[in-house]
């Protein structure tokens, strides 16, 4: 099969299951979560696609530009920094933040060109649903319909959920970036949102089967609810969790900065399918140890809220932008 | 059409090209060369009598012109004669030029120089020594073909057109750029070959500069997108019977001079884990067979390392019976986990390289040396201990299962079990992803390397991870050809 466009859906797909698996636990009611998932989908779509239409108003804005390249530098270093802290309550005395940055970033190097990106991206999203349905399978018997809650719903957990559903994640606004190269349907957007809430309402209900009530009270349920599955041959199964977490964070990020390069400007080497040069990782590699550095005692659930709150700001920002560039720009050359 | 230097060509005056091939090869044992009268003109046959048969050049040409009644009076008239006229089986075009007579020369032709005319003709008087078509030796199969190529380039192709007997074949013969003037062949279904494919090829190789080519293999380096991927950019095989069904699928089979291996590309993952057997085999049990081979290629990647990590940083992973086992052992050996893995693999890396290049009398005497009273001793001296030992061991076979990719199996096993002995399990996530993102990274002339593993589709089943019924994949073949 011949590789002439490679489609980062499935590398945008699998950061957004990212982005619900590696989430702390905000609240989120399962009841509430399928009754919003259309509107959540819906609003989603409308500020992806708003953005994509101011994106387009202000491309060669270099301020624009410099604003999402720093978004997405503090994007990568949250996902680093929340694995390490992961790692560090699995394993206390295994790992140091620079040995997890080293792990996470290295397997970039391979993954610098948009079909390997693609690609890699289409094998951990089967592993990963594969693996799912394992970890599912291994801890059934403690899956009770009985923990599904009843008690009558108050507007503040509807509320709560709605919150959590319509999180305005990069991986929403990264289609708008390259869309001639990506071969991205008129639906992407809609495809996208759909199936990360779709799987984030999943992941929601497993975990009220499993711990009920409680379900709310766990800082990392899904990696708890793991550590109770077992196969034969492994008592435990928290690790491979574990692993293709990682495997997902670095693609993620391998993502994030193909679509950093191609804001500094473009591509570095001489094909478009060669994303990034080999020469860059060295600084990429230092950025990242230095802002998880900046980082490192900070909360990471307050700073994923401010990374959050100014991905909306600059959405917001984008298209009021665009508006104004749209309006005064002369309606000849608006086409 | 390339110029010709001025002095390259050569010359009117028999004595001054006789004086040239004199000085090339007057000083080489197997350079015969013999001068005659053909009615007014005087002519001299050189020839490698090693390369050519003097036998050959009698009965096909000498004794013919020794019945030729012609008085033939200019060497142009003998030429002419030479080419269009006479029944000895000569080369259509003659010989103008200094390099193509030395090239004509050490192909094993006979060479019919002639005074007065600044050409000279070759004669098709080949006969050189040449291994038999024998068994292949590193491909085992239990049914199909059992011939394997040879070292002979024309020998190689006509096993192939032999199999291949459609008007499509193609066997374009080219010079590498060495030092040697080696010969390679591309050989391609011109139907079923992408254009592109074959024309990428021919421009990749002709700026291939080597040394020397002693082997296809010596080209996959240059095929290479990417330098930093461990992954082979081509796959090689001595049957002709394989290269044939690769040429059916648009491939293109590589062939060099001197080398019995045909190289073939673009080169799937999949195909290191398919043989002629699959085919030949009932379809389940050849889709079992192929599942147990890249269970084999797991276990020999990651086996080991599992290990290291399950041991050195997430022993809560393994069941306490076990767990306690491995403890027990593990107690005994003064060397980390890592270490001990380390050095048992490296022994049998160790032990397999001198078993290999060994002379034959002596290799089975390193093997059993190596691999059981080294191993019996070092469990006995509490060196190893028994679970690495297993583990190493079983992870060296698992290799075998998978032969063609042995070099790459080893590399990523170190590097798994470095990662993992000494990051634990983001260690092993790490090597995992960089050997995932080098299989998908790659992408030989511009298509997936893991095609059809993935992304899933139905060529995975049909004839991927495991083979469907003949039945449908003839249909399915079918189709994809319209």
């Amino acid at each position: 099969m011949k590789r002439e466009s490679p489609n980062l859906f499935a590398a945008l797909l699998l950061g957004v299951f990212g982005n619900v698996l590696l989430s702390s636990q905000a609240g989120y009611w399962v009841r509430p979560g399928v009754l919003l998932l259309p509107v959540s989908v819906a609003a989603l779509t409308a500020a992806s696609l708003a953005f994509g239409w101011g994106w387009r108003q202000v491309d060669r804005n270099p301020a624009a530009r410099w604003l999402l390249l720093a978004l997405l530098a503090m994007s990568s270093a949250i996902e680093i920094l929340r694995m390490w802290r992961l790692f560090e309550s699995a394993y206390p005395d295994g790992m140091s933040m620079f040995g997890i940055c080293l792990m996470i970033v290295a397997p970039v190097i391979y993954l610098r060109r948009v079909s390997a990106i693609a690609q890699t991206a289409n094998v951990v999203l089967v592993v990963l649903l594969a693996a799912s349905v394992l970890m599912v399978v291994s801890i059934a018997p403690q899956l009770r319909l009985s923990n599904l809650q009843c008690v009558p719903l108050t507007v503040q957990q509807a509320g709560t959920t709605l919150w959590a559903q319509i999180v305005l994640y990069p991986e929403f606004l990264l289609p708008s970036l390259w869309p001639d190269s990506a071969r991205f349907g008129k639906r992407t957007l809609l495809r996208l949102a759909g199936w990360g809430l779709a799987f984030s309402v999943g992941a929601h209900l497993l975990l009220e089967l499993f711990f009920g009530m409680d379900a709310l009270a766990q800082e990392n349920p899904l990696h708890i609810a793991a550590q109770s599955g077992a196969l034969s041959i492994f008592n435990r199964l928290e690790w491979l969790q574990l692993i293709l977490w990682m495997m997902v964070v670095t693609i993620k990020l391998s993502l994030y900065l193909y679509a950093g390069v191609h804001l500094m400007g473009g591509h570095a080497c001489k094909s478009e399918n060669n994303a990034v040069g080999l020469d860059r990782f060295p600084f990429y590699f230092g950025l990242m140890l230095f802002l998880c550095a900046l980082w490192r005692s900070a909360d990471i659930n307050r700073l994923t809220d401010v990374r959050n709150a100014l991905m909306v700001i600059y959405v917001v920002l984008i298209v009021l932008g665009g508006g104004l560039r749209w309006l005064v720009t002369p309606a000849s050359e608006k086409d | 059409m390339p110029v010709i230097r001025k002095e390259d060509k050569l010359a009117l005056d028999l004595q001054a090209n006789k004086a040239f091939l004199q000085a090339c090869f007057g000083d080489s044992l197997d350079y015969y060369s013999k001068d005659l009268m053909m009615g007014r003109v005087h002519c001299c046959i050189a020839l490698f009598t090693g390369l050519s048969s003097p036998e050959k050049l009698t009965v096909m040409a000498l004794s013919l012109l020794e019945q030729e009644k012609t008085e033939f009076q200019q060497g142009t008239q003998l030429c002419r004669y030479l080419l269009t006229q006479s029944r000895i089986p000569t080369e259509s075009t003659p010989i103008t030029t200094k390099s193509v007579l030395v090239e004509r020369l050490a192909n094993g032709l006979a060479v019919f120089l002639i005074d007065g005319c600044p050409c000279a003709v070759a004669l098709s008087t080949q006969e050189m020594p040449q291994r038999s078509v024998s068994n292949p030796g590193g491909e085992g199969n239990m049914h199909g073909p059992q011939e394997a190529f040879t070292e002979m380039l024309r020998s190689n192709v006509s096993l192939l057109r032999r199999q291949f007997r459609t008007k499509t074949f193609v066997a374009e013969l080219h010079i590498a750029h060495t030092h040697a003037k080696t010969e390679y062949c591309l050989c391609y279904d011109k139907e079923r070959v992408a254009s592109d494919t074959i024309q990428t090829l021919r421009h990749r190789l002709e700026e291939v500069q080597l040394p020397v080519l002693l082997d296809s293999s010596y080209f996959a380096s240059f095929l290479k997108q990417d330098k930093l991927n461990l992954f082979p950019a081509a796959a090689y095989t001595e049957r002709p019977a394989t290269a044939c069904a690769r040429i059916c699928e648009g491939k293109v089979a590589i062939l060099v001079s001197g080398s019995p291996f045909a190289m073939i590309v673009p080169s799937f993952f999949s195909e290191h884990f398919e043989s002629l057997d699959d085919y030949s085999s009932g379809a389940v049990f050849a889709g079992m067979i192929r599942l147990l081979k890249y269970l084999a290629f797991l276990l020999s990647v990651f086996g080991p390392g599992v290990y290291v990590m399950a041991l050195t940083y997430a022993p809560e992973i393994i069941p306490v019976r076990l767990l306690s086992t491995l403890a027990q052992a593990e107690v005994q050996t003064p060397l980390s986990p890592m270490l001990e893995m380390l050095a048992v693999t490296l022994l049998l890396e160790i032990v397999r390289e001198a078993g290999l290049r060994a002379p034959k009398a002596i290799s089975h005497t390193v093997s059993l040396v190596g691999a059981l009273i080294i191993g019996e001793t070092a469990v006995s001296a509490g060196i190893v201990s028994v679970p690495v030992l297993t583990m190493a061991a079983a992870a060296t076979v698992a290799t075998l299962a998978v032969p063609s990719l042995y070099e790459q199996t080893i590399l990523f096993r170190f590097v798994v079990i470095l990662l993992t002995g000494i990051f634990g399990v983001p260690g092993f996530a790490c090597g995992a992803l960089l050997i995932l993102a080098m299989a998908c990274g790659s992408e030989p002339f511009g298509y997936d390397y893991l095609y059809p593993l993935m992304p899933l589709c139905g060529a995975t089943v049909r004839d991927g991870f495991v083979r469907t019924i003949w039945t449908s994949l003839a249909k399915s073949r079918g189709e994809g050809q319209k």
